[in-house]
């Protein structure tokens, strides 16, 4: 259990040795400080105490039972012993109970090699098995939605993934039925969940290999893996996790997550966990050139040649840029320098259309300390389900409500405490409008005229004004769906000056890339283009010119225009993606050249492909939405012959001017912080920066 | 009727026709002390007599009720529950459904003061899913008592209100231990919860909750019409009062029978029950319903008081005599009660899951006759893993009676491993012999 820091000391004694630690503290964290791990099945650190499993009992002098280490607060001058005779044979029955009915089917479990009630019996169990009786039977190897494959018959019943459940969000999507030595994990009317979010986490929380992951079963050992500390890909919370592969064998095989108690806690989200396959299928392997039928393979020398030989200046047709935004800063920090030395364009563009505009003020750390966190045109729940998360948690400790408001329909307006339909394009006037009745007198006739003018429910706009009015500290948090003019002002005067406000990216790295200058008006450093000094100081750094003039505000608009006609797209699938105007416009490109990872719709129609290596196969960094700058390491091999981003764009663009002589990612950070002071935290930021440095 | 030996308080309407019906409670003083002490009496004074008179819970773990109440804050916005546990499951326990059946009021009147006391505006009976007619006769009573305004809206003229409701269990012997109680009646899962915080702070809803036993509350109009002093007339000095005991087995007279604290055993089962049927001894006996360690039949003058029992190696529990005799095993007593707990187990903590799952093999085998000495020894080793190591006291009470019988009746476990269970038992009439 969380303590608070500002608690009192309480010193103890735990087998013989003194440890002084903040009151409230369980003994079981207690005897942890000290050096003593107290088994445990039951007890997660993130979760509420349940006392089920009594493997951690303890002996505590002056009580004359024994007591479960992980429900007794501290006591100052408690004396605890958990190396007691006694309390070994605790620990032996406590596992010679369990093992009782257990199926003891390690060969073929995947929890093999990871297993808690493995690692204990080997600690403290007794070898024999005095249980003579027939094993209970129940049913093995059954998927029950969510990628999830449950085993009822290795449930230990230690109730962590029930707990998870309740007390983190998701809700009772299985539970135990029966009770007594009958009591059985099972979904409701065993039918298979649909739709998670959260549910994976069970796999890690179980103790035993009763749930485990439908897409990583068999597929390796704990020892055969290769493990990396990376950060998720999928959205802009930037969770981290570790990226497991066998690079020997050519796949790869999990993703969990690494705990970061000021990112995702212990947690990740379901998208984060299962969604991977792509790294093994539809992989670009080798580079090419032609379209459909006349796409041919070539060697990456020859397919470079003939890139730039297409992308030469001078040339009529501009060219532009494309960065999709969960491309690493390493890669797209080449490419838009690629855009701006060597092709003397800034059509610098980003997938995500909330890349450029002010951002979160705070951390997410903030944001869930907030007591209102009102989220407008913005679906926490589908597009950043981490944070969410984040919130919800606050939510159930009774801390903090969830408001969201939305015009379309497509946001989910389940899920948080007020859900405020508003009529399409009334959310600013629903900002400004709320901001006055925040500050303001409270008059029910003010409330009344703005929920006739934004066509809000006037029952749940009066709760919302109430409960802002209550606040003392309110999050504000805009997404693209709201609209971005104006946005900015109208979420920052809600949440006033103690808030926390901003438009919320959904890219991976949306902060990051803009920041290293993947941005039309924006230079490395977040300087504006029109900054004459700053691009000289710029081609310095660079020995080489930087384009000066101004590009058309979106890609859109520079392919219909004319003003580009030759495009490089980085990452992602803006063809295949379901955003038809920048599709049909794509299409008409008289060159596209494709740096990508998977065969998709992009890459069908691309003139040149040119095979990435994915974010698990390369070291990279990015920044996510709280501005948090992480480091990501790889853990597998890149597929055929991909390569990082940076490499196949510095190749390309030591073919069409100078100054793209990097060696190793490092080089290329090395030039980003030459780029602009700010960006001097990004180069120092190693393997070992855990907490990830925040962008200045 | 009455034996002399009894002292009828709670039990005093018994014998009354029509005793469930409003007049006739109030004809026998019925609903007095609510008046009293609504219009003349603070709820702390309420509360100051209850402690006063040392009155402590009937259903089963003795604890002072009046220091129960004094837990629940007093300065609180939070609404404040009772609940009176009428799940009554325990084995051999049949005390609270007389109580419930014949005199409703009294325990409705018991009810109200403690709601008072406590401060609470909504009380809840918990009753026993299979004691239909308890329940029936509640839910009457506690419309008469509203419609003669000793129950609901402004109570006897004053601005004290109570809602009471009774919910029926759904058959699971666990949902009477007050936290497991408390979960069922919210819609969860009955398995007890983590205690503390105790439900006096965090109880039905997480809002201060008190909870008891039904006989419990029926004592509490007694003490407010008649006083601590008077309540403490009779018992012991750590015991006071009255208990409802009930005889099971085969005496004479079974039944329920209200006795000073501290009458000695022999007294309520060769008084009150007429000791044994012709040609039945007594092998053991549980004083305090099946989950209590068993005596033996040297032990017969043993004060019925908490104490007394408990100094001689059992617990008073909540009063219900069961007695063994010759024609029954202690063998097959412990698989009797096995089967229970091995059913009645709610399966959260592992030891008892797992524990009630083992004793029941293991005592099957003996039964069946194929056991061995190694079976005693590991049963009597299983049951020690239990003790005190569950999340519960049903875990307690699942291995206290059969680790009883084996230190107290050891011989008789190795007679029956030896030539099996026949040979330990004597037919009607004849005296045990063979070891
Ligand atoms: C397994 C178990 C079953 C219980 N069943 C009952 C019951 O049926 N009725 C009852 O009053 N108390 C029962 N109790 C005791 C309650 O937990 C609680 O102590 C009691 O209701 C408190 O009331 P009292 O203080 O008036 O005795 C049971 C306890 C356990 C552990
Ligand atoms: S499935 Fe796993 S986590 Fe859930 S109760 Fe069983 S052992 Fe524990
Ligand atoms: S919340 Fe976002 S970053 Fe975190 S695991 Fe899910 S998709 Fe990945
Ligand atoms: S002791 Fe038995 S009844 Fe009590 S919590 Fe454990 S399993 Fe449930
Ligand atoms: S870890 Fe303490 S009871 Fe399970």
């Amino acid at each position: 259990m969380a303590t608070d820091p500002g608690l009192p000391d309480v010193t103890l004694t735990i087998d013989g040795r003194q440890v002084t630690v903040p009151e409230g503290t369980l003994v079981i964290n207690a005897a942890e400080t000290a050096g003593i791990y107290i088994p445990r099945f039951c007890y997660h650190k993130r979760l509420d105490p349940a006392g089920a499993c009594r493997m951690c009992l303890v002996e505590i002098e002056g009580i004359p039972k024994p007591q479960t280490s992980c429900t007794v607060p501290v006591k100052p001058g408690m004396v605890v012993h958990t190396d007691t005779e006694a309390v070994r044979q605790m620990r032996a029955s406590i596992l010679e109970f369990i093992l009782m009915h257990h199926p003891l089917d390690c060969p073929v479990c995947d929890k093999g090699g990871e297993c808690d009630l493995q690692d204990w019996t080997f600690t403290y169990g007794t070898r024999l098995q005095r249980h003579d009786f027939p094993r209970m039977h129940f049913r093995k190897a059954h998927r029950i939605g969510g990628h999830i494959v449950l085993d009822q018959e290795r449930c230990i019943e230690c109730y962590r993934c029930v707990r998870f459940l309740e007390e983190w969000g998701e809700g009772l999507r299985f539970a135990f039925h029966e009770r007594g030595d009958r009591s059985v994990i099972e979904t409701f009317g065993g039918l298979p969940m649909a739709e998670t979010r959260f549910v994976g986490n069970t796999i890690d929380l179980c103790p035993v290999g009763a749930l485990t992951s439908e897409t990583f079963r068999f597929r390796g050992r704990p020892a055969e893996l290769v493990n990396a500390e990376s950060i998720c890909p999928h959205c802009s919370v930037g969770c981290n996790i570790i990226a497991s592969a066998r690079p020997t064998l050519g796949f790869f095989c999990r993703v969990t997550p690494r705990p970061n108690m000021a990112v995702n806690d212990y947690w990740i989200c379901d998208r984060g966990r299962f969604n991977y396959d792509w790294l093994d299928e539809d992989r670009l392997l080798a580079p090419g050139w032609g379209r459909g039928a006349d796409r041919q393979d070539g060697t990456w020398d020859e397919t470079l040649d003939r890139l730039a030989a297409d992308l030469q200046p001078p040339c009529e047709s501009g060219a532009a840029l494309l960065v999709d935004s969960s491309v690493g800063c390493e890669d797209g920090f080449v490419a838009a320098k690629l855009l701006r030395a060597a092709l003397s364009s800034n059509a610098i563009y980003q997938s995500d259309p909330a890349a450029g505009w002010p951002g979160l003020t705070g951390t997410i750390t903030d944001v869930a300390r907030c007591d209102l966190v009102l989220a407008v045109g913005l679906d926490l729940w589908t597009d950043l389900p981490i944070l969410w998360l984040r919130i919800h948690r606050s939510r159930h400790l009774g801390r903090s409500r969830l408001v969201s408001v939305a015009s379309a329909d497509g946001v989910a307006l389940e899920r948080c405490d007020i859900g405020l339909r508003v009529a399409p394009g009334a959310e600013l006037g629903l900002l400004r409008g709320l901001a006055e009745l925040r500050g303001g007198s409270a008059d029910a006739s003010r409330a009344d005229a703005l929920a006739a003018q934004t066509g809000a429910d006037r029952e749940q706009l009066l709760r919302l004004v109430k409960r802002l009015r209550r606040a003392s500290r309110v999050a504000a948090l805009g997404g693209a769906l709201a609209g971005f003019e104006g946005l900015a002002e109208g979420l920052a005067g809600v949440a006033g000056p103690g808030g926390v406000w901003g438009i919320v990216p959904t890219g991976a790295n949306t902060v990051g890339l803009d920041w290293v200058g993947v941005a039309a008006s924006r230079l490395p450093g977040g300087v504006p283009l029109g900054d004459a000094k700053a691009r000289t100081a710029l081609a310095g750094a660079w020995s080489a010119p930087v384009a000066a003039e101004e590009a058309p505000s979106s890609l859109a608009e520079a392919l219909e225009t004319g003003r580009a006609r030759r495009v490089l797209v980085v990452g992602g699938d803006p063809i295949g993606a379901g955003n038809d105007p920048l599709a049909q416009a794509l299409d008409r490109a008289e060159v596209l050249a494709y740096v990508g990872t998977n065969a998709n719709a992009t890459a069908e129609r691309a003139d040149y492909v040119l095979p990435m290596a994915a974010f698990s196969e390369v070291t990279r960094c990015v920044v996510s939405l709280e501005r948090r700058i992480q480091h990501s390491s790889p853990c597998d091999r890149p597929r055929g012959e991909s390569r990082a981003g940076w490499s196949i764009l510095a190749a390309l663009g030591r073919r069409l001017g100078v100054g793209f002589d990097y060696e190793s990612w490092e080089d290329v950070r090395r030039e980003i912080a030459a780029c602009h002071e700010s960006l001097g935290t990004l180069a120092e930021l190693g393997p070992r920066a855990r907490e990830g440095a925040m962008k200045p | 009727m009455a034996h002399p030996a009894e002292t009828l308080w709670v039990y005093r309407n018994q014998e009354t026709q029509n005793s469930h019906e409003l007049p006739v409670y109030r004809a026998s003083g019925g609903y007095q002390a609510l008046e009293r002490a609504l219009n003349e009496l603070a709820p702390a004074a309420v509360l100051e007599q209850v402690k006063a008179s040392g009155l402590r819970g009937r259903g089963g773990a003795g604890f002072p009720t009046g220091l129960k109440w004094s837990f629940v804050p007093r300065e609180t916005s939070e609404p404040r529950y009772l609940i009176c546990n009428a799940d009554e499951s325990e084995p051999g326990t049949f005390k609270d459904r007389y109580l419930m059946e014949r005199d409703p009021h009294l325990v409705l009147e018991g009810i109200a003061l403690a709601s008072y006391a406590i401060g609470a505006a909504a009380a809840f009976i918990y009753v026993r899913g299979e004691l239909a007619e308890a329940a029936r006769r509640l839910e009457e009573a506690i419309h008469q008592a509203e419609a003669a305004g000793y129950l609901g809206e402004r109570m006897v003229g004053t601005q004290t209100s109570l809602k009471v409701t009774v919910y029926r269990g759904a058959g699971a012997y666990i949902c009477g231990e007050e936290t497991a109680l408390l979960n069922s009646l919210e819609g969860r899962r009955g398995h007890p919860r983590l205690k503390p915080p105790f439900p006096a702070t965090h109880g039905l809803y997480q809002c201060p909750t008190v909870v008891n036993n039904v006989e419990t509350l029926a004592n509490v109009p007694l003490i407010v019409q008649n006083g601590a002093e008077w309540f403490r007339s009779v018992g012991t000095a750590k015991s006071p009062g009255t208990k409802v005991f009930g005889v099971s087995g085969r005496v004479r007279h079974r039944g329920n029978y209200e006795l000073a604290m501290g009458t000695p055993l022999s007294t309520l089962v060769y008084g009150c029950a007429g000791g044994m049927e012709d040609g039945y001894q007594i092998r053991a006996i549980q004083p305090g319903g099946s989950s209590v360690p068993f005596m033996t039949p040297d032990q017969i003058d043993c004060p019925l008081d908490f104490e007394s029992v408990s100094e001689a190696g059992s617990l008073l529990g909540c009063g219900s005599v069961i007695v063994v005799d010759q024609t029954m095993s202690i063998v097959e007593a412990c698989l009797i009660l096995a089967r229970f707990y091995h059913h009645e187990s709610c399966g959260f903590c592992v030891p008892c899951r797992e524990g009630t799952n083992w004793m029941l093999r293991i005592l099957e085998r003996l039964v069946a006759g194929q056991g061995t000495a190694a079976d005693i020894d590991l049963l009597y080793e299983i049951c020690g893993s239990m003790l005190n190591r569950c999340f519960c006291p049903l875990g307690d009470a699942a291995a206290m009676p059969v680790q009883s019988a084996i230190e107290r009746f050891r011989p008789e476990w190795e007679h029956v491993v030896r030539h099996g269970v026949d040979s330990v038992k004597s037919n009607v009439g004849a005296t045990l012999s063979g070891h």
